[in-house]
């Protein structure tokens, strides 16, 4: 049987039980001989149960999160250990430089390295997830942090290559983004994604995310117009009632890779983890279409269904993580 | 067992149940560290070992959901003995090694596997493709597939009815064709 729009509707009948007898069992004797329907059939009914927003759904949402978080194997403190080793023999080789070529060079080698073994202190972890959410998400901001002076980052390492500093990079934000105190920090930033959420600030700022906010008319490549700016406080009955809820136009003016099915208005929680996974509140919640050549108008529509808290929106790239406009919105009680 | 570890158990399984994004997390802080090193002892990666894990996780989730979880171990030791069991089913297949008979094991458990680990990859390329389809195509999809009716569809869109109705099946038919054309949905249903 040829796939074809009809083929998809008689199977959709088929699912909902809509057929009558002897319509079903016309349609069950043909999938026993048609292999190809059979498949269709399972596809059409799979397409429905994995794609729907159940609650089963929404777990595997989640542990996909928390997967992707995981980069390098959480026992990295054992990993460290693996190149322990590596340090008095490097000290060894210094000492040994030092004495046979009283070169100045060669006591840097040796503190360097020193720093780095020390260098995992937990004042390192903002700056490095700063770093690396600017590197993944290749945001198109005028002024990137790229050249930003990290702990770690000492020039005279560039001599000795030792493995534990990426390491620790990429470890750094698949653990724990805000370290508080030990125990606290499992239960304390984690908190805001799933219906439960206990003890978690949801009126946070994120401090990253603001000065993206600061950087929003440094932009040459387009101009957004903003039609219906939305207050910066609202609350849940005053969102019910404004349609759309934000409305803007972009028109570019140098020619970006923007494609409206990639790029949306998307509405994300106080926490970075959203952010960096792009993993907004409501896929669905905001469309952009295009109205004129290089001219694009954006609509967020209500229905959220928010919660309290503090939640920053943002017209962006599924694909490349291209920013193009962020801001903040508190939504009160 | 102690009071103690009931009570951890309870809100371990209660937390994937309502799925609890902070329980989840300590669930991964906790026991995952233990499948990667376990699945990479057995020749496989960091990456076989997270979807091992999910997959785990899965089955507590449809257990609990369809009759009572009662645990006789720990939490930890529990789900590191589904993930074990899964990631050697996985081995058995790829024709690396025998599952041992295990004593004190729940086998029932085993049939859940084999569903969820097509599951899980299948909720992956449906979700990749799902997302390639233009922004309108998405939202008409999601309705749909959250059980709302054309005419709900319509009045969301500002559409007719009739539209809707097109509509949905246009951006059905584009979903279908991009997941059909991807070489691992033949490999999936070959399985």
């Amino acid at each position: 049987m040829a796939f074809n729009i009809k083929t998809l509707q008689q199977i959709q009948r088929y699912l909902d039980g809509e057929m009558n007898a002897s319509e079903r069992q016309t349609f069950e004797q043909t999938m026993a001989v048609d292999e190809e329907l059979a498949q269709e059939v399972v596809l059409q009914r799979d397409l429905e149960k994995l794609l729907a927003d159940t609650p089963e759904n929404e777990l595997r949402r989640n542990l996909q999160i928390l997967s992707n978080q995981v980069t390098k194997p959480p026992s990295s403190k054992e990993n460290w250990k693996n190149f322990i080793w590596l340090f008095p023999l490097l000290l060894v080789l210094a000492i040994w430089f030092f004495s046979t070529s009283k070169d100045k060079g060669s006591a840097e080698i040796s503190t360097s390295t020193t720093t780095e073994t020390l260098g995992i202190p937990v004042e390192t972890t903002e700056i490095l997830l700063v770093e690396d959410t600017l590197n993944t998400q290749n945001i198109e901001s005028k002024t990137p942090k790229e050249s930003s002076p990290t702990v770690t980052d000492n020039p005279q390492n560039k001599t000795k290559k030792i493995p534990q500093k990426d390491t620790t990079k990429q470890y750094i934000y698949a653990d724990k983004t805000e370290k508080p105190s030990d125990n606290t920090s499992i239960e304390a930033p984690m908190l805001m994604a799933g219906p439960s959420l206990i003890n978690h600030d949801f009126f946070a700022p994120l401090p990253f995310l603001d000065s993206l906010i600061a950087q929003n008319s440094q932009q040459e490549e387009f101009q957004l117009s903003i039609l219906q700016k939305l207050p910066d406080t609202l609350t849940l009955e005053e969102i019910s009632k404004i349609n759309p809820l934000f409305t803007a136009t972009l028109s570019l003016t140098q020619v970006l890779n923007f494609s409206t099915s990639e790029t949306g208005l998307y509405l994300y929680p106080n926490h970075i983890f959203y952010w960096k996974e792009n993993h907004p509140w409501d896929f669905t919640a905001a469309e952009v279409e295009e109205t004129a050549e290089n001219t694009y108008k954006i609509n967020l529509m209500p229905n959220l269904n928010l919660e309290p808290g503090l939640y920053y929106y943002a017209l962006r790239s599924s694909k490349t993580g291209s920013l193009f406009f962020i801001e903040k919105l508190v939504v009160l009680e | 067992m102690n009071t103690t570890s009931t009570d951890k158990n309870t809100i371990y399984i209660k937390g994937i149940v309502e799925n609890d994004f902070a329980v989840l997390q300590k669930i991964y802080d906790e026991s995952l560290p233990e499948v990667i090193k376990y699945v990479k002892r057995n020749s496989g990666t960091l990456d076989d070992a997270k979807d091992t894990f999910q997959e785990g996780i899965m089955v507590v989730f449809k257990k609990a959901k369809e009759d009572r979880l009662t645990l006789t171990t720990s939490f930890h030791n529990f789900l590191f003995m589904v993930c074990k069991r899964i990631w050697l089913k996985k081995l058995t297949k790829k024709g690396k090694k025998e599952v041992p008979f295990e004593e004190e094991w729940e086998f029932s458990f085993e049939a859940a596997f084999e569903e969820e680990f097509l599951n899980s990859k299948k909720w992956t390329l449906f979700n990749q493709k799902f997302q390639q389809l233009a922004a309108e195509c998405q939202k008409v999809l999601k309705m749909w597939f959250n059980k709302k009716s054309s005419k709900e569809i319509a009045a969301a869109m500002d559409y007719t009815e009739d539209y809707a109705k097109r509509k949905k099946y246009k951006c059905k038919m584009g979903l279908t064709e991009l997941i059909k054309k991807d070489a691992l949905y033949k490999d999936l249903i070959a399985k």
